[in-house]
C-alpha cells in the first residue's frame, strides 16, 4: 500500500525536476563574448552606424590569468542592426550586460535622430544596464578612444570607468549615467551634459584624455565647456565633492600661487522673485585646506588668510559668473537645472515661463555668493623658509 | 472539513496581497503626475464607503456573500444576470494578472521563453491551492505578507541614497485635472478590486467578523502602496515613472551599495510573483464560486480546473503583447472597472435597502 503511494509521488518529483529546473534560454559563458565598452560612429557617406566594441577574454598562461581585450568593428543601418551584425566578426553572440562605457562620436551627438536611435536602444534593452557612462569623443573618431596605447589597465573601457569613479578628486569632468542623461533629456527645466574625451599624442604613443563636457540642447549637442568650466558647472549643480582650487595671489607685488584642496562643498540655488524680475541666487559654500604654497608668504597668518579667502572667493565667483554668461550666450541650454528649481519652488511662475524657457533662460539674471572657509593647512603651520 | 474559515489576520493578509499584487510591478495612478501621493490617499478614502456598503449588506443578510444577496434582492433571473456580469469582471481581472505575470517574466529576464510557459506553471499551482480551499490561500497570505513586508523594508533602506527630494517637489502644488485623473485611476486599479473579495467571501468566512477588519486591511494596503509609489518617484522622477512599464524594477536596479551590492531588482520579481499568485488564485476561486452559484451547483471544486484552462486560453487571446496589455490597463480598465466597482455596489445597496423590509418579514417567517 505504501509503495503504491510512493511511486506516483516519485514520478511527480522526477518530472518536476526535469520540467521546471534550469533556465529556458540559458547561455554558457564560453558561447558568448563579453563586451566591456563600445564606441559608435556615423558614416555619413554610406548612411551607416559604425559600431566598435571592446571584447574581453581571459588568457591563461602558466603563471597567471590575464584579461585581455580586442577591438572589433562592424556597421549597420541602425544601432541595434550594427550590434547584431557584429556577430559575424566575433563569431559568438555578444553579451552587453557588462558594458561600462559607450563612446559617442560628434556627428551622432550633433544630430537628434541619430542620438536618440542610440539612446533609445540602450535605455529600452533589458540586457544593458542603465548606469553605463556615455562619453563624447571630441574631435576624434570614437574608435581611436578605445585603441589608445597607454592605459593603466589592459582594458580601455575599465580604465575610463575607473577614471569616472574617481572624478571627485579632480572634478574636471562629470560622469553622467545613462538614466540621468535620459531623465534630463526628458524634462523641460534642465539640459543634459556628457563628459568629453579626446586623445593626445605623446611622443609616438596615443593616450586618452577626459576633459570638459559636451553641452546638449534639445536632442543634440551644441558645444563644449572645458575642464575648469566643468568644475564651475559642478559647483553650481552641487555635484562637486573634491578637487583643487588654484588661487593666484599678489602680496605686496610678490606673486604666489596657492593651491586649496576642496574638502566639502554645499550649493544652494534659490529663485528670488521681486519687482517682476526673477533672480537666481546661487550660494556656494566651500571648505578647503591649504595644500600647496608657492613662495614664502605665510598664509597661515590671520591677515593673509583673510585676504586669501577673499581672493579665492572673488576668483571662484568670476569663474562661475563667466560660465553662466557663456552658457547663456553661446548655448541657451539650461544645464544648471534652473528651470527644474523654479518648477519646484515657484510652480505658478514656471507654468508661465516654461513654454519659452530657452529664451527666458538667456535673459535670466543670476547672483552668486561664494563663501570659502579655510579649515586647515595639512601638516605644516608655516611655509618652507629658504635660508640664504 | 469544508467549513472555510479564515482568521482575522488571514483575511487582512489576503486583502493586502490581493490588492497589492500587480501594483508591485505596474505602479499606480500614473495619470496623477506629481500629485500621485495625494491621489493614492484619496483613492483609499473613496474605498471606505464601498467597504461600508458591503459590510452593511453583510449585516442585513447574515452568512451570505454578494452573489447570494444578488439573487435574493433582484430575483432569480436578474440576480443571475448580474452575477454573470461579475463573473466576467473577475475572469477579466484574473486573466489580466496572469498575462502580466508572464509578460513580466519574459520581458525582464527570459525574452526567448514562450509566453505560455510561466502561465501554465502558475495556473497549475493555482488550481491546486484553490481546490484545497480558501483556508490554504489564507494561510499562504498570512505567511507571505510578512516576507513581502520585509522585502519592502529592505529595498527601501537600500534605495535611500538614490532618492532625490526634488523629484517630488513642489509637493503641495495641486493640479486638479491630473489629481482627479490620478485618483480615479488609483481607485479602479487596484483599490476598487476589493469588490471581488466581498463577492465571494461571507461574513461567516471570517472568525470574529467586524467592519474594522476591512478598514484595517484597507489602511495597511493604502499605506504600503503609498510607500512603494513615493519611493519609486523619489528615485526615478515622474518622467521615468510614467514611461517605464515596470517602475519598481527600474528603481531597484539603481541600487549601488559599494562594490558588492548592486541591482537587487530580483527582489521585485520574487515578491511580485508570490503576491500575484494570491491574486490569480483568488480570482480563480471567485470565478469558480460565481459559476457554481449561477449554474446552481453545490460544490465549486470540480469547475476550478476547466475555468483555469479557460483562463490560460483567454490570457493568450485577450492581449497581443505587453504594449497592448499596458495600454489596456492604463486607458480602458477605468471604463471597464468603474461600473463594477462603484455603480453596481451602489445599485445593490439601494435595492437592498428598498426591499429589506420585505426580506425581514420573510426571514421572520
Amino acid at each position: 500500500m505504501k509503495m503504491v503511494k510512493f511511486l506516483p509521488l516519485m514520478i511527480i518529483f522526477l518530472l518536476t525536476t526535469f520540467i521546471t529546473s534550469g533556465c529556458w534560454n540559458y547561455r554558457e559563458i564560453n558561447e558568448m563574448s563579453i563586451i566591456a565598452g563600445a564606441a559608435v560612429d556615423y558614416d555619413i557617406e554610406n548612411d551607416l552606424f559604425v559600431l566598435t566594441a571592446e571584447l574581453i577574454y581571459p588568457s591563461a598562461s602558466e603563471r597567471e590569468i590575464r584579461v585581455l581585450s580586442e577591438i572589433v568593428t562592424d556597421t549597420g543601418k541602425n544601432f541595434f542592426d550594427a550590434v547584431r551584425t557584429m556577430i559575424r566578426r566575433s563569431g559568438v553572440k555578444l553579451f552587453w550586460g557588462h558594458v561600462k562605457i559607450l563612446v559617442i562620436s560628434e556627428n551622432i551627438a550633433n544630430d537628434e535622430k541619430r542620438l536618440l536611435s542610440v539612446i533609445d536602444f540602450l535605455y529600452r534593452d533589458a540586457e544593458i544596464r542603465n548606469d553605463i557612462n556615455l562619453i563624447i569623443a571630441k574631435d576624434k573618431n570614437p574608435r581611436e578612444i578605445l585603441e589608445t596605447d597607454i592605459k593603466v589597465e589592459n582594458i580601455t573601457s575599465f580604465y575610463l570607468k575607473d577614471a569616472f569613479e574617481n572624478e571627485e578628486s579632480i572634478s574636471k569632468y562629470h560622469a553622467v549615467p545613462l538614466w540621468k542623461f535620459v531623465d534630463n533629456l526628458n524634462s523641460k527645466g534642465i539640459s543634459p551634459t556628457l563628459p568629453a574625451v579626446t586623445t593626445i599624442k605623446q611622443k609616438d604613443k596615443i593616450i586618452g584624455q577626459i576633459l570638459g563636457s559636451g553641452v546638449f540642447k534639445g536632442g543634440k549637442m551644441v558645444g563644449y565647456i572645458d575642464g575648469d568650466e566643468t568644475k564651475s558647472y559642478m559647483f553650481i549643480i552641487g555635484e562637486l565633492k573634491g578637487g583643487v582650487l588654484v588661487v593666484d595671489k599678489y602680496i605686496e607685488d610678490d606673486f604666489s600661487r596657492v593651491t586649496l584642496e576642496i574638502i566639502r562643498n554645499k550649493t544652494n540655488v534659490t529663485p528670488i522673485y521681486s519687482d517682476d524680475k526673477l533672480i537666481m541666487n546661487i550660494e556656494i559654500e566651500v571648505s578647503v585646506i591649504i595644500s600647496e604654497i608657492q613662495g614664502q608668504t605665510n598664509f597661515m597668518d590671520e591677515k593673509y588668510t583673510k585676504s586669501l579667502e577673499d581672493k579665492a572667493q572673488k576668483q571662484l565667483k568670476n569663474e562661475v559668473d563667466s560660465l553662466i554668461k557663456k552658457v547663456q550666450k553661446d548655448f541657451q541650454a539650461d544645464i544648471f537645472g534652473f528651470g527644474a528649481i523654479i518648477e519646484s519652488e515657484m510652480p505658478n511662475l514656471w507654468n508661465e515661463v516654461k513654454y519659452n524657457w530657452p529664451e527666458y533662460f538667456k535673459e535670466l539674471e543670476t547672483q552668486t555668493n561664494v563663501i570659502i572657509n579655510i579649515k586647515g593647512s595639512s601638516l605644516r603651520s608655516k611655509p618652507i623658509k629658504v635660508g640664504e | 472539513m469544508n467549513k472555510e474559515i479564515l482568521s482575522r489576520k488571514q483575511t487582512i493578509s489576503l486583502i493586502i496581497l490581493f490588492l497589492i499584487g500587480d501594483v508591485l510591478i505596474f505602479g499606480v495612478a500614473r495619470a496623477g503626475k506629481k500629485n500621485l501621493w495625494l491621489a493614492i490617499i484619496l483613492a483609499g478614502i473613496i474605498t471606505i464607503p464601498i467597504i461600508l456598503i458591503f459590510t452593511d449588506l453583510y449585516k442585513t443578510f447574515p452568512n451570505k456573500n454578494v452573489l447570494e444577496i444578488n439573487e435574493i434582492i433582484f430575483g432569480k433571473y436578474l440576480g443571475k444576470l448580474i452575477n454573470s456580469l461579475f463573473l466576467v469582471f473577475v475572469l477579466y481581472k484574473g486573466v489580466f494578472v496572469l498575462r502580466s505575470l508572464s509578460e513580466f517574466i519574459t520581458t525582464v529576464s527570459f525574452p526567448e521563453t514562450p509566453t505560455v510557459i510561466p502561465i501554465i506553471l502558475t495556473i497549475i499551482l493555482c488550481i491546486w491551492i484553490t481546490k484545497e480551499g480558501i483556508e490554504v490561500i489564507g494561510r499562504y497570505s498570512q505567511l507571505y505578507v510578512f516576507i513581502l513586508g520585509i522585502f519592502i523594508i529592505i529595498s527601501f533602506t537600500l534605495i535611500i541614497p538614490n532618492m532625490n527630494i526634488q523629484n517630488m517637489s513642489p509637493i503641495f502644488y495641486i493640479e486638479l485635472n491630473s489629481l482627479i485623473k490620478g485618483t480615479v485611476s488609483a481607485f479602479t486599479f487596484p483599490f476598487g478590486e476589493i469588490v471581488i473579495i466581498f463577492l465571494v467571501l461571507k461574513s461567516s468566512n471570517t472568525r470574529n467578523f467586524s467592519v474594522s477588519l476591512y478598514l484595517k486591511a484597507l489602511f495597511l494596503t493604502t499605506l504600503s502602496i503609498f510607500f512603494i509609489s513615493v519611493t519609486q518617484i523619489l528615485v526615478l522622477g515622474i518622467n521615468s515613472y510614467v514611461y517605464n512599464y515596470f517602475p519598481s524594477y527600474e528603481t531597484l536596479s539603481r541600487v549601488i551599495i559599494g562594490e558588492f551590492l548592486r541591482s537587487i531588482e530580483i527582489i521585485v520579481g520574487v515578491s511580485f510573483i508570490s503576491a500575484v499568485f494570491v491574486k490569480i488564485a483568488f480570482c480563480l476561486y471567485a470565478a469558480a464560486k460565481s459559476t457554481t452559484s449561477i449554474l446552481g451547483f453545490s460544490d465549486y471544486k470540480f469547475v476550478v480546473a476547466p475555468i483555469a484552462l479557460m483562463m490560460i486560453n483567454f490570457s493568450l487571446i485577450m492581449y497581443t503583447d505587453l504594449m497592448h496589455l499596458f495600454e489596456w490597463n492604463e486607458k480602458y480598465w477605468f471604463y471597464f472597472g468603474l461600473p463594477f466597482q462603484i455603480l453596481l455596489p451602489i445599485l445593490i445597496f439601494i435595492v437592498a435597502k428598498l426591499r429589506s423590509k420585505k426580506f425581514n418579514n420573510q426571514l421572520a417567517k
